[in-house]
């Protein structure tokens, strides 16, 4: 750029990182206790038909090969909603969030438990994967750029918001009448 | 007060398209929880006020009705229109948030959210036919289409932000990165980074100075579209814009004024005007840096905080 308003800057300022970004936020007890305090939380595990499987795919599909993890949470014997763990898929990424449903099936809050952005094949690949299992939101992975001082690293939250359209779908088919 | 244990509480939402990311420090645990929960419904509040795809948002009211009527609006939407008039008449017309109709046009928006209910902008449309009236009343002299996503993510860290400056001095340090839009005040110990679009493995150490907020545009991932207002040619100059400003909102939007005019004289006033910098890679990947402009010392320091 031949332009006085402009200098140009070397190339060394660039510098090399690794190919991996990641945050973490929350563990699943924490978020729990966030969204819901002392409540008691009971996992669920719930049986779908094929029927209802289709209904659920109608009304949302998302880019997940998992179904999401599901917990009933009662203060006392009273409902007092749903708490859901699930993880979203992207071409680069790997979004770990919670949803928060209260006892009408209202979302009540949506947080991300952890991102991680890589390239495909890592993210496909279990045993890598299987490295996040367990963690704490104060682990930190070596080797690994944090995501919150750059600018510029947009994430879409696309398959998150894919995601919850889901959530909802699976309580308006199977948990809505359940109670 | 050195003895004073600091606390940090760190959490991020899906809002404006992206995860919004925002990290608190403070003496006070009980108060970050507060600050966080009030940061993130100012962020909601701006999302759905500003969304182009919400059919209850103030925009969409907008684009349904003020051609006809005025329409009354929040007083946050006013502030991001009187931005984006005084960004659009210092670029001539550059930016522009009445591209929303080509965008739309191209797949970029959906269309499907006016279906029936308004018709095609009319030729020629552009910022110059908003008038913002007393009260808060807004109304299009043509029929046009406006979308607040150059500026309004920008302006959602701001209005964040600017909660986080008043919760007093127990509250030591704060950092929003919506995206491509970052905003900080206080102790932090590392630099603010770009990443390269293209090659992603790569990160740009910048050196933000005094200002606060940064916002970054870039072709190879995330938002690649830039269209430009009809007159103006439509090619990217660079495949990665970072503004440096003391307003998130200014930032965003000027980011979109370098992408299109590059290095000419619209950006570079722009830039000075708004007493920001920006950092850019061109096409072949050179880094370059404008010159910080003489104004930023004290005369020109536009605030709209």
């Amino acid at each position: 750029m031949n332009n006085p308003y402009w200098i140009t800057i070397p190339a060394a300022a660039l510098v090399a990182m690794p190919a991996a970004y990641a945050a973490q936020y929350l563990s699943v007890e924490a978020a729990q206790q966030q969204m819901f305090g002392t409540a008691r939380f009971e996992p669920l595990r719930i049986n779908l038909s094929a029927a209802q499987q289709k209904q659920i795919d109608a009304a949302a599909t998302v880019n997940s090969n998992i179904e999401p993890r599901l917990w009933q949470v009662r203060n006392g014997e009273a409902l007092a909603g749903y708490f859901f763990v699930h993880d979203v898929i992207g071409k680069q990424d790997y979004i770990t969030y919670a949803v928060a449903l209260d006892a009408e099936g209202k979302v009540k809050a949506v947080e991300i438990l952890a991102y991680r952005e890589s390239h495909g094949y890592e993210i496909r690949n279990a045993r890598w994967r299987a490295q996040f299992a367990g963690k704490r939101a104060t682990d930190t992975v070596k080797l690994e750029a944090d995501i919150a001082n750059i600018s510029g690293a947009t994430l879409s939250c696309r398959h998150v918001t894919d995601g919850v359209r889901r959530i909802l779908a699976i309580y308006e088919v199977a948990l809505k009448d359940m109670r | 007060m050195t003895s004073l244990p600091l606390h940090t509480l760190r959490r991020a939402r899906p809002w404006l398209g992206t995860l919004v990311d925002i990290t608190l420090q403070g003496e006070d645990a009980a108060q970050l929880t507060v600050t966080m929960e009030a940061c993130f419904a100012a962020i909601e509040r701006v999302h759905r006020l500003m969304s182009f795809h919400d059919m209850a948002s103030d925009v969409s009211r907008l684009n349904r009705e003020a051609a006809q009527r005025p329409v009354k609006v929040a007083a946050e939407v006013i502030k991001v229109l009187e931005m984006a008039q005084s960004i659009s008449s210092q670029s001539n017309g550059l930016f522009d948030i009445t591209v929303a109709d080509r965008l739309v046009a191209r797949g970029h928006l959906p269309a499907q959210a006016f279906s029936g209910n308004i018709s095609p902008s009319d030729m020629g449309a552009s910022w110059t036919d908003i008038t913002l009236s007393d009260n808060e009343h807004v109304i299009f002299g043509r029929t046009l289409l406006i979308d607040l996503g150059g500026i309004a993510k920008g302006f959602a860290v701001d209005q964040a932000m600017g909660i986080c400056k008043q919760a007093g001095p127990r509250l030591h340090a704060a950092r929003i990165n919506a995206g491509g839009d970052l905003a900080r005040f206080g102790h932090t110990e590392s630099a603010i980074q770009i990443r390269h679009p293209v090659d992603t493995s790569r990160l740009l150490d910048i050196d933000s100075g005094h200002h606060d907020a940064v916002a970054t545009s870039a072709y190879a991932y995330g938002n690649p579209v830039h269209i430009a207002p009809t007159g103006f040619d439509n090619a990217p100059r660079f495949i990665s814009v970072t503004v440096m400003s003391s307003s998130c909102a200014i930032a965003d939007a000027l980011t979109k004024v370098v992408m299109l005019d590059g290095s000419g004289h619209i950006a570079a006033h722009c830039l000075d005007f708004f007493s920001a910098s920006a950092l850019v890679i061109d096409q072949q990947g050179n880094v370059h840096r404008s010159a910080i402009p003489a104004a930023q010392t004290v005369s020109q320091q536009v605030e709209y905080a």
